[in-house]
């Protein structure tokens, strides 16, 4: 008997929305980079919070460049309405970072390239604070050998370190949870990296949030029954839903709007609905949250039912 | 609501209490975040929020002082609520790294959720996600709510009460079944974060305000 199947039923997956953010905007970019702006990041915070996701995790992609995190008040404002959990990743480096963003309204942070350079963070943070709230990134690239290898700032630099053998490191210095992302798949839309989640999955006992690759809700079935993923971050199937004209019909004149009715200030909607300007198939099938956790319900994936 | 109505939050250091006064900002109710053993004392409602270990938690109301304020609040038969930690703080002790004495509100201990599965299965401890809650709905904690609604965990171990006429909501992790809510006249313990629950959880801090 496959076991995937039981094992989903003891236990609900989580669906979280991953926004990655640039200033005000919500941007979207393929494997860490070439971004673009999809509209206004507030917008869509309350957005994915109204359709229904289970968590939702903010990702300042310049943080680690400029050594700060960009986010505090965005958190500030956006936890005011937003009755879920908040994860904040991206340029957190020290215990004061943590205080501050927490103390902004985030429940969560995800460290990686402050961890890289200084563990004990790890170790510090999850004292001070608590397991559950340190969340650690992973964001790993296949090696030439089939190995996989932690990157860190946004995904520009290669550490040396074997992306296995950091979870367990990481997990023993207290992490709570691990973030884990596909440098590889990361916005391709060609499915999640799942001989990577399940080799990370099985070796450490926290729960591992796959992201970076999803294009299908079959591609998040496959991560979570033969990835053993505990939870899915996603980003471009999701938003790229919320993204779509009101009327397509009309998506000349009303492609400034989102579905739900929201303008879109910086959005560049030609460049989503042609995906990547044209230059890549159309590899994503867009999918609401809710229709997602009904299709997952429907293969005896257990989750939250609203 | 009388404007006079005080709700008190209790800040030790150990809890995430700016989300659960957002969150009670956001139903209209006005709190208090506090660390002043009269202030808890002379309030209406007391919510003993939690995230952390229980040896810590604990050791941290005693060194402020407020071990004696929550538990004559308590016994005073005003509505106390904890969450998470909170709730499990209001058992006699906890074996949570070590054997540590708990508040003593409710009769029982704390104790840790079952890795292994009767399958040969096992599930990750901690326990971190939404799940069901199932409870009778005549209470009017889960006024305008359905069993088996969906709220946010964020914990290893859970209560074992004396008497499990206590647990008015349950939930299952693996094979472990255990209490999500408990509640001995008005004290009530949360298990899980309503703070973060979405709708839902909205729902059953306002109704705590409201209907206990």
């Amino acid at each position: 008997m496959e076991g995937g199947v039981s094992f989903n039923m003891i236990k609900p997956i989580r669906i979280i929305t991953r926004m990655d953010i640039k200033g005000p905007n919500l941007v979207k970019g393929i494997q860490f980079d070439g971004y673009r702006a999809l509209g206004m990041a507030q917008d869509y915070a309350y957005l994915h919070y109204r359709e229904g996701a289970d968590e939702i995790i903010f990702y300042d992609t310049v943080a680690s460049l400029y050594q700060r995190n960009n986010l505090l008040e965005f958190v500030t404002a956006v936890s005011k309405h937003i009755f879920i959990p908040l994860t904040v990743a991206g340029g957190i480096r020290s215990i004061d970072d943590i205080h501050k963003i927490l103390r902004a309204g985030a429940d969560k942070v995800a460290i990686n390239t402050a961890a890289v350079y200084n563990p004990d963070l790890i170790s510090e943070a999850s004292k001070v604070f608590g397991s559950q709230c340190i969340v650690a990134g992973i964001e790993a690239k296949k090696r030439k050998d089939g190995t996989y290898e932690n990157w860190v700032d946004y995904g520009r630099q290669p550490t040396g370190i074997n992306a296995v053998d950091w979870s367990r490191r990481v997990v023993d210095l207290g992490a709570g949870e691990i973030l884990l992302t596909s440098i590889d798949f990361e916005g391709t839309g060609k499915g999640f990296d799942i001989e990577l989640t399940r080799m990370i999955s099985e070796s450490v006992s926290v729960p591992v949030i796959a992201s970076g690759g999803a294009g299908s809700k079959e591609h998040v079935e496959e991560v979570i029954t033969k990835g053993k993923a505990d939870a899915i971050a996603i980003a471009t199937i999701f938003h790229y839903n919320y993204a779509k004209p009101i009327n397509r019909m009309f998506s000349a004149s009303n492609g400034n709007c989102l579905r739900m009715g929201e303008q879109i200030d910086e959005g560049n909607m030609e460049f989503v609905n042609t995906f990547y300007g044209g230059l890549g198939e159309k590899r994503f099938d867009v999918i609401s949250i809710a229709e997602l956790r009904d299709y997952l319900q429907k293969k005896d994936i257990k989750c939250h039912n609203r | 609501m009388d404007p006079d109505f005080r709700i008190a939050i209790v800040d030790y250091d150990c809890g995430n209490l700016f989300s659960i006064q957002r969150a009670l900002h956001e139903l209209g109710i006005k709190s208090f975040i506090t660390k002043n053993a009269d202030e808890i004392l002379a309030s209406d409602k007391v919510i003993l929020p939690g995230v952390g270990a229980f040896g810590d938690g604990m050791n941290s109301l005693r060194k402020q002082g407020l071990e004696d304020a929550v538990k004559k609040f308590a016994f005073s038969g005003k509505p106390l609520l904890g969450i998470c930690l909170g709730m499990q703080l209001l058992m006699e002790e906890s074996s949570e790294f070590g054997q540590h004495k708990g508040l003593g509100i409710v009769p029982g201990k704390v104790v840790r959720l079952q890795e292994k599965c009767h399958n040969g299965q096992r599930i990750k401890v901690p326990h971190i996600g939404w799940n069901d809650i199932n409870f009778n709905i005549s209470n009017p904690l889960f006024n305008g709510l359905n069993s088996g609604t969906y709220v946010y965990f964020l914990h290893s171990f859970c209560v074992s009460a004396s008497d499990t006429d206590y647990y008015v909501a349950k939930s299952a992790y693996g094979d472990n079944e255990f209490c999500a809510v408990i509640q001995k006249e008005r004290i009530i313990g949360m298990q899980f974060h309503p703070e973060i629950s979405g709708p839902a959880g909205l729902r059953l801090l306002e109704n705590f305000i409201f209907n206990i």
